[in-house]
């Protein structure tokens, strides 16, 4: 039991891990290349708001947890 | 149509019941688990909602979430991508969960219900998913009492959204624009609240409380490196002061040498800085409430204005955007964290998914939030002859003059009547109160009833009739969430030499006639209590008046520190024997302690609530 449970968070670190530097961070590494701000982290002097429009509801959407 | 919403696994587990449009019910899960904020699946929040009103789940004509999780869960890795290498740490944490369980909630929610009903998944019925922030918007303007209203919504964060302003007409609520995660009013505020030390999503009104003793020293601090706010009231952070995004804490190092040290440990004493801070953050938190409200003013022409989310409960800054007078009136959702997301929910698959018309209903919907479990005279009888407790029974018209007696006698009195309260505030249901005018109430009730920090401030419920006399506050405030000062005419000004005390020693000073309820800045989070809406409070405060001239009491919520709000009798029972309560109210029955028997419990208890 006990060796199943360490096991078990070994192999989930390993597989995270695995998944983690060879999607989560090239895709990043990428996109702060090509300049990309999608979290807006830098401020911007120019623009008068900070303001991101919403999208119109659709209530069918309703049915869908996304 | 019965619509049940649901909000859970967060924080603050949640269940309401719609009828036809109707709110019925609603109770926070934390109420029956008794632990504080309880994330857990909210069945026995579910099961009251559905016993109360004699329905079975199957009953039930739609089941809605109060957000929408694979949203969340794209926001949550595109942070990770966005901020990669930083945030492996967090990444390992988290994704189990995902992986395991937050993913799947729909099947996860279904397979719940399922058990619950006793039957099989799939004859549970499809489930709806609302985004959080409409529900949250939903729960501010639909139980409104207006018939047109922006909307304001701030919190920490839902799916994306962290801010959003609506327009609501009649049934119909539009979303404008908002801002999104990571640049948050609620992150930030709760970023200020972990680093003085405070538990993060509940020490925030710790924060907001000692904000009166220090000075707002560092608020330009912060406007200059933290946070880049537009004339329109909407901002960025810059995130490299914060960790929230992809760490475990929510602050850094960089943020520590900005602000010369690290975070306060817990529990340790609180020095003039942290109130410094406090009072820092609490300054900026109002000045972007105020942009953003005078935005939205200008913007869209609305007189009226309706507020939810987390931000929502800082009824300090709510006091401010109601004296600035930018709307003719505002309207706070009681529930205005995450619970109330659950009635929001609700409102919206009604209104929005089904549009159905919307009634205006004057002076709410909400009918007090008193929503909760209610307990016959009956019931609670037996259930105190059960655990040997010794009481009398009282009319109504002997009741109310003996409690008024003995609050004049500067007695503490647990007062437990009707429906329980949804949302954070006790207001008068399931309360603790006193005479506000009492110069030793203050520190007797945190000491030695609620075993809290002694810097913390009482809130009066006064009657709406006379809240003039005392407070300077023209409009209702039904909900305690508006903070107001007191009159002119019952302050009392400080002896010579006490401007100069610093920090706590500022209490030492009565402030007004009603010291327990008045805070250092001579403000006071008022509860209107009106006859039509709680008559039993509003009688007893009535008798009050007449044998006192005063018609405030101090009102706390039933609990002691680290301990969710009480729900049934028992509980009740159990809080005011464990504590130094004089006197113990239920319904129509008195209970004094001097009469109770022994209690055989050792202080051991005080074990089983985490400090918040």
């Amino acid at each position: 039991m006990r060796f199943g449970l360490i096991m078990n968070a070994i192999m989930s670190r390993l597989i995270l891990g695995v998944l983690y530097y060879l999607t989560v961070l090239p895709i990043g590494l990428i996109l702060k290349m090509s300049g990309k701000d999608a979290m807006g982290n830098q401020f911007d002097k120019d623009v008068l708001s900070y303001r991101v429009i919403s999208k119109k509801i659709n209530s069918d959407q309703m049915r869908k947890p996304f | 149509m019965n619509i049940i919403g649901i909000s859970a696994y967060y924080h603050d587990s949640a269940a309401a019941l719609i009828r036809d449009g109707e709110i019925v019910s609603a109770a926070q899960e934390e109420r029956f688990t008794r632990k504080k904020h309880d994330p857990a699946f909210p069945e026995n929040a579910i099961r009251f909602c559905l016993e109360k009103n004699a329905l079975s789940l199957t009953d039930i004509d739609h089941i809605v979430f109060y957000d929408k999780p694979l949203l969340k869960f794209e926001r949550l890795l595109e942070t990770y991508v966005s901020y990669a290498p930083k945030g492996f740490g967090s990444f390992l944490m988290s994704m189990p969960v995902w992986l395991k369980e937050k993913l799947y909630l729909k099947t996860l929610l279904k397979k719940e219900l399922a058990r619950m009903a006793g039957v099989k998944t799939k004859e549970i019925q499809p489930l709806l998913f609302t985004e959080h922030h409409l529900a949250h918007a939903a729960s501010a303007f639909y139980p409104s009492p207006f018939e047109e209203a922006a909307v304001l919504c701030m919190d920490g964060v839902g799916e994306w959204a962290t801010t959003s302003v609506w327009t609501g007409r009649g049934n119909c609520l539009e979303p404008q624009w908002e801002i999104n995660f990571p640049h948050s009013l609620g992150l930030l505020y709760s970023a200020f609240t972990y680093y003085t030390g405070f538990k993060v999503n509940s020490g925030e009104y710790k924060l907001m409380g000692l904000a009166p003793y220090g000075e707002p020293r560092y608020a330009k601090l912060i406007l200059d490196n933290l946070i880049d706010v537009k004339p329109d009231g909407t901002f960025r952070l810059d995130m490299s002061f914060f960790n929230y995004a992809t760490g475990l804490t929510m602050t850094n190092k960089k943020f520590d040498r900005l602000f010369g040290g690290p975070p306060r440990k817990a529990e340790s004493e609180i020095s003039q800085k942290e109130m410094d801070i406090a009072a820092s953050i609490q300054k900026v938190t109002e000045e972007i409430v105020l942009k953003l409200a005078q935005a939205i003013h200008d913007e869209f022409k609305i007189d009226y204005l309706c507020l939810a989310g987390g931000v929502a409960l800082n009824c300090v800054a709510n006091g401010e955007l109601l004296r600035k007078g930018i709307f003719k009136d505002i309207w706070i959702q009681p529930a205005a964290g995450d619970a109330g997301g659950a009635v929001g929910a609700a409102l919206a698959v009604w209104h929005q998914f089904h549009n159905k018309p919307r009634l205006v209903k004057k002076p709410d919907a909400m009918q007090g939030s008193y929503l909760g479990p209610a307990y016959s005279n009956d019931t609670a009888s037996a259930a105190l002859e059960k655990l040997g407790a010794r009481f009398t029974h009282l009319p109504d018209s002997a009741l109310y003059p003996r409690v008024a007696d003995i609050l004049a006698a500067e007695n503490v009195v647990g007062w437990f009547q009707g429906a329980m309260e949804f949302g954070p505030r006790a207001l008068g249901n399931r309360s603790i109160i006193g005479d506000p005018r009492s110069p030793k109430m203050q520190s007797v009730m945190n000491l030695k009833i609620k075993y809290r920090e002694s810097f913390r401030p009482f809130a009066p419920a006064v009657l709406a009739d006379r809240v003039q006399d005392f407070f300077e506050l023209a409009s209702p405030s039904p909900y305690m969430l508006i903070v107001a000062d007191v009159q002119e005419a019952i302050r009392i000004a400080p002896d010579d030499g006490s401007e100069e005390l610093f920090g706590v020693e500022k209490l030492k000073q009565a402030r007004s006639t009603l010291p327990a309820i008045t805070h250092v800045d001579f403000s006071a989070r008022v509860q209107t209590v009106d006859q039509q809406t709680n008559p039993r409070f509003s009688s007893l405060l009535s008798a009050f008046n007449d044998k006192t001239g005063c018609p405030v009491l101090i009102n706390t919520s039933f609990n002691v520190r680290g301990e969710p709000i009480v729900c049934t009798p028992e509980d009740a029972y159990r809080c005011f024997m464990r504590t130094e309560m004089d006197y113990l109210v239920i319904n129509n029955l008195l209970l004094a302690k001097i009469d109770q028997p022994v209690s055989k419990e050792d202080d051991s208890w005080k074990e089983e609530f985490a400090l918040d």
